[in-house]
């Protein structure tokens, strides 16, 4: 055992060299707390305009709408956006790839897809459009049940795969 | 296997943020500081359990609590340097009955404070009859009178 240190007349652990030391770590933690306030208010930890992405890609004839940061289990949404002249015969396929539906329980699909089609690689959601010349867009509900960077591949009829990623936090 | 990573990962962050609160976040000086504590719980709550009510799973988070709780007294034991890191060391803001001012402004310790435990601790009326007043590590003010 260390021998008991003396302030004037009481037997005290008293260690200024460490308490300036925790004065200063202090001081550094303070200004941490303050970053990632101010951080999670900008969005960061997702829901905010740091968060807020569109993904798109010239020659695609839709775009994503989507949250960049989410988090585990906590209910987040995706929409595609599809120009119009997409649909054929009133309908517009939507492909999502098969890692992106196993990290992320979907609630609910809005409109509501009239066939679902399950793939080796995906499933293609069938949408009913009610006029092909607007623009149409469909909307996910989901929440993730896994956590870390995902990679998100959707197609929309038959064109090119559009690739993006999302940070889902623990 | 989560709910070990999730009750580690809460106590390591709530320990790390109380440590950079200070001694007196929350030592329950104020009626405040005990609702702060029980919203703070609140909040921890959801982060420990998730969506998950099993009794294993209630079982596992609080061994694992318990378990970092008796390793760190452990090292604490062992290590004089890192008690004093997790658990703080007390601090002398009267010594000898002189004000030790640059200390009580670096703990947010005010005159009021100490007097205050003089009041509920001794029954003191006066700053000149305190001889010591020593910041403990639990965030407490501990008074010696003079005789």
């Amino acid at each position: 055992m260390e021998p008991l240190r003396r302030v004037g007349d009481l037997e005290i652990e008293e260690d200024l060299e460490f308490q300036r030391a925790m004065w200063r770590v202090q001081k550094i933690g303070w200004v941490v707390i303050g970053i990632i306030v101010v951080a999670a208010l900008l969005g960061l930890f997702g829901n905010g305009p740091l968060s807020r992405a569109v993904a798109g890609q010239a020659g695609l004839r839709f775009r994503v709408e989507y949250e960049r940061f989410a988090r585990y289990k906590a209910p987040m949404s995706m929409t595609i956006r599809i120009e119009p002249g997409v649909a054929q015969q009133g309908r517009v396929r939507v492909w999502v790839a098969r890692e992106y539906l196993e990290a992320i329980a979907i609630q609910q699909i809005v409109p509501e897809p009239v066939e679902v089609l399950s793939q080796e690689d995906g499933t293609t959601y069938v949408i009913q459009v009610a006029d092909p010349s607007k623009p149409a867009s469909v909307t996910f509900d989901a929440q993730p049940d896994q956590f870390g960077l995902q990679t998100i591949r959707i197609q929309v009829q038959d064109g090119q795969p559009l690739r993006f990623r999302q940070l889902i936090y623990p | 296997m989560d709910a070990i990573l999730r009750g580690a990962a809460v106590y390591i962050f709530l320990l790390l943020i109380l440590r950079l609160g200070g001694k007196r976040s929350l030592a329950q000086i104020t009626a405040f500081d005990f609702v702060l504590l029980l919203i703070i719980s609140e909040a921890t709550q959801q982060a420990l359990l998730a969506d998950d009510y099993s009794v294993t799973n209630g079982f596992l988070v609080i061994v694992t609590l318990v378990g970092i709780d008796i390793g760190l007294s452990i090292w604490k034991q062992r290590s004089p340097r890192t008690e004093k890191w997790i658990d703080d060391a007390p601090v002398v803001l009267i010594e000898n009955g002189r004000l030790l001012w640059e200390r009580m402004e670096r703990e947010r310790v005010d005159l009021d404070d100490i007097l205050a435990a003089a009041r509920e601790l001794h029954g003191l009326e006066r700053l000149e009859q305190i001889k010591y007043a020593v910041l403990e590590r639990s965030g407490g003010i501990s008074i010696v009178p003079k005789q």
